[in-house]
């Protein structure tokens, strides 16, 4: 992808891992980001066979031009070894100072565990510098400032750097009009290039997957997630917790330490280094409210508390809240829910 | 199996966060700085590393406890768990920063090591201000395999098998030495408590602190921190009164209308 002009951020969104909508939030907070910076985006769609509508729906969240870049051998879930074998071939050439206008290259992926990894290696790889998670970034005479929190969301900081190739990984925002997008828009060929690969793509050792035991409502995308801690004393209270779930029909989550005791799977870890979820409603029971956990929890999302706790600092974050030992107001609830159901 | 972990430790939650400092060469964070404890991550690849060993008693375990300043009390605690050797590296505070001169640090490190690595673990976030990026950076300093977010490893006829879950998959990827994965926190890797004897050993014991020198390599730099007050309810919180029936009515009709909204 050749850049003329303005320099462009390249924005790679990885069809297979990131449903639609999440892909479009994640295009439009880039598009966000590179208004400050005063660049366009260039989005890189990859994926077994990634649809038309990834590549529309990026272009009304702000891309001024579309890769769409398939290759059949692709495994799903996505394995980073293949896709960095893609992006080496892609990203070196498009992200040259003399591409970039004169300035600092920037990269971004969404702000999950494979978008963290290849934001790092690919750092690495072309001698750039690793930015993070960032919450902002802008830009600055010779380089960018980014924003991002530490000590475990408990203190925000901005960072200078001059050096590039930069990679950060950031949120999907909720884009404007996110549920409107015109799929029988046509694209022009000028904003949409496509790539079919099928070069034979490496891995290391050998993987094998196995679908766990218990399939389970995914958080992202949830419109209700009920959430567990420490509190819950052990699997018995999570087993009342998937009926509130069922009864709600919502996700279930847990903290770090619900997580270590073995009551919830590491994949259903909300937090600073679990999952990000913005669920509209988020039914926190015996969780205190560490920054840790809060920064899993998007900031539109409404907070029920129940906690026996009456100072707990998940108050503090709720808009409804109950103190009530979850022993005594679990069945009662629940009970409640399917008499109404 | 040779095994190396890196280990940063976090500022304990109870104290106030320190006050980072924009100018590096300013004195005086040092005394300031809240006491370090073990995250979550770093009790986690601990714990792989030392379940290694209970297979094979062979097994060797290195750590490098990394802070700016390396706090003694961790490696007091980190000892404790009777390992081969466990040395500090004092970096300076902005290469904290940056994953790529902390990962060239820590590559300079391993360079001088005598012996075959197999294994280098390292928790999945390392330290306050890494977000996942340093364990992924490093193994591509190194050129190692890098397998992220493990929750167990086992080795099997001189290879290594790392076990994750993701999503609704289970994985299991088999590697031959050497590689590098990082941990994350899971039921089986939660850390043991250290024998008497050996705390008792390691409070003894004198540690070799390496200094990576006054000068930073760093290409990211702070130029402003504030300390997070905002609580995200600023209209306060509705708080459902009355006995627990009354409140699981007044919850129920009110979690029912969210549902059907
Ligand atoms: C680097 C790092 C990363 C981290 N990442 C995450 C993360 O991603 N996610 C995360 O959650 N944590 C994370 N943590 C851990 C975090 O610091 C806290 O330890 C954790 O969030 C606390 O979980 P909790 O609320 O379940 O437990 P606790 O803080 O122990 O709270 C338990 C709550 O249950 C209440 N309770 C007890 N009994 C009852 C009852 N019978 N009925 C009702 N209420 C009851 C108590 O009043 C208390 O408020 C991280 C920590 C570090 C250092």
């Amino acid at each position: 992808m050749e850049s003329k002009g303005m320099p462009a951020i390249h924005v790679v969104v990885l069809a297979d891992e990131l449903d639609r909508l999440e892909a479009r939030g994640f295009v439009a907070a880039a598009t966000a980001m590179a208004v400050s910076i005063g660049a366009t985006v260039d989005a890189l769609i990859i994926g077994v066979a990634p649809g038309e509508m990834y590549a529309k729906d990026a272009v009304q969240a702000g891309a001024g031009r579309v890769a769409l870049i398939s290759h059949p051998a692709l495994m799903v879930p996505a394995h980073t070894d293949q896709l960095l074998a893609l992006l080496e071939d892609v990203l070196p050439q498009a992200m040259t100072p003399a591409q970039s206008g004169g300035h600092v290259s920037l990269c971004l992926f969404h702000a999950d565990a494979v978008g963290e990894e290849l934001a790092a290696r690919l750092a690495a790889r072309m001698d750039g510098t690793a930015l993070g998670r960032c919450s902002n970034i802008e830009g600055r005479a010779g380089g960018l400032r980014v924003h991002k929190s530490v000590f475990g969301g408990r203190m925000d900081v901005a960072l200078a750097t001059d050096a590039g190739p930069c990679f950060a990984v950031i949120r999907s925002i909720k884009a404007a009009g996110a549920d409107a997008t015109d799929d029988s828009a046509r694209l022009s060929d000028e904003a949409v290039t496509h790539f079919n690969l099928d070069d034979t793509l490496p891995a290391i050792g050998h993987i094998s997957r196995n679908p766990s035991q218990q399939q389970r409502k995914r958080l992202e995308g949830a419109r209700i997630i009920v959430s567990g801690g420490r509190g819950m004393e052990g699997p018995d209270g999570f087993l009342q917790l998937q009926q509130l779930a069922d009864a709600l029909g919502a996700a279930l989550g847990g903290s770090l330490p619900a997580v270590d005791a073995g009551w919830a799977p590491v994949s259903h870890q909300v937090g600073q280094s679990g999952k990000y979820v913005t669920p509209e409603l988020y039914v926190a029971v015996a969780l205190s409210g560490t920054p840790q956990h809060m920064a899993g929890i998007g900031p539109d999302t409404d907070i029920v508390a129940i906690n026996s706790d009456e100072g707990a600092e998940i108050f503090k974050g709720a808009k409804t809240g109950v103190v009530a030992d979850w022993k005594e107001l679990l069945p009662a609830l629940i009970r409640r829910l399917d008499q109404a159901a | 199996m040779n095994i190396i972990l890196f280990i940063s430790g976090i500022a304990d939650s109870k104290w106030p966060p320190p006050t980072l400092q924009l100018d590096p060469q300013a004195a005086g964070a040092a005394a300031a700085a809240p006491p370090k404890k073990l995250s979550p991550f770093d009790e986690s690849a601990l714990e792989c590393a030392l379940k290694i060993r209970d297979a094979d008693a062979q097994t060797r375990i290195s750590v490098f406890v990394v802070g700016a300043p390396v706090q003694e009390s961790l490696l007091r605690a980190i000892a404790s768990f009777r390992l081969d050797h466990v040395a500090g590296l004092t970096v300076v505070e902005p290469e904290l920063w940056d994953a790529r001169s902390l990962a060239r640090r820590f590559g300079d490190v391993l360079a001088r090591q005598t012996e075959t690595i197999d294994l280098v673990l390292i928790g999945r976030e390392f330290g306050d201000f890494d977000d996942g990026l340093l364990p992924p950076y490093l193994a591509e300093v190194l050129r190692l395999p890098f397998v992220g977010l493990v929750q167990e490893v086992r080795c099997d006829a001189g290879e290594w098998i790392f076990f994750r879950e993701r999503g609704d998959i289970e994985e299991r990827i088999r590697v031959r030495p050497a590689a590098l994965a990082s941990i994350t926190n899971d039921k089986r890797n939660r850390l043991r408590f250290p024998l008497m004897k050996n705390i008792a050993a390691a409070k003894k014991a004198a540690f070799v602190v390496e200094n990576t020198g006054p000068g930073s390599e760093a290409r990211v730099r702070l130029l402003s921190s504030s300390v997070r007050t905002v609580s995200r309810q600023q209209d306060g919180c509705r708080m459902l009164a009355g006995s627990i029936e009354a409140q699981a009515e007044e919850l129920s009709a009110f979690l029912l209308s969210r549902v059907k909204a």
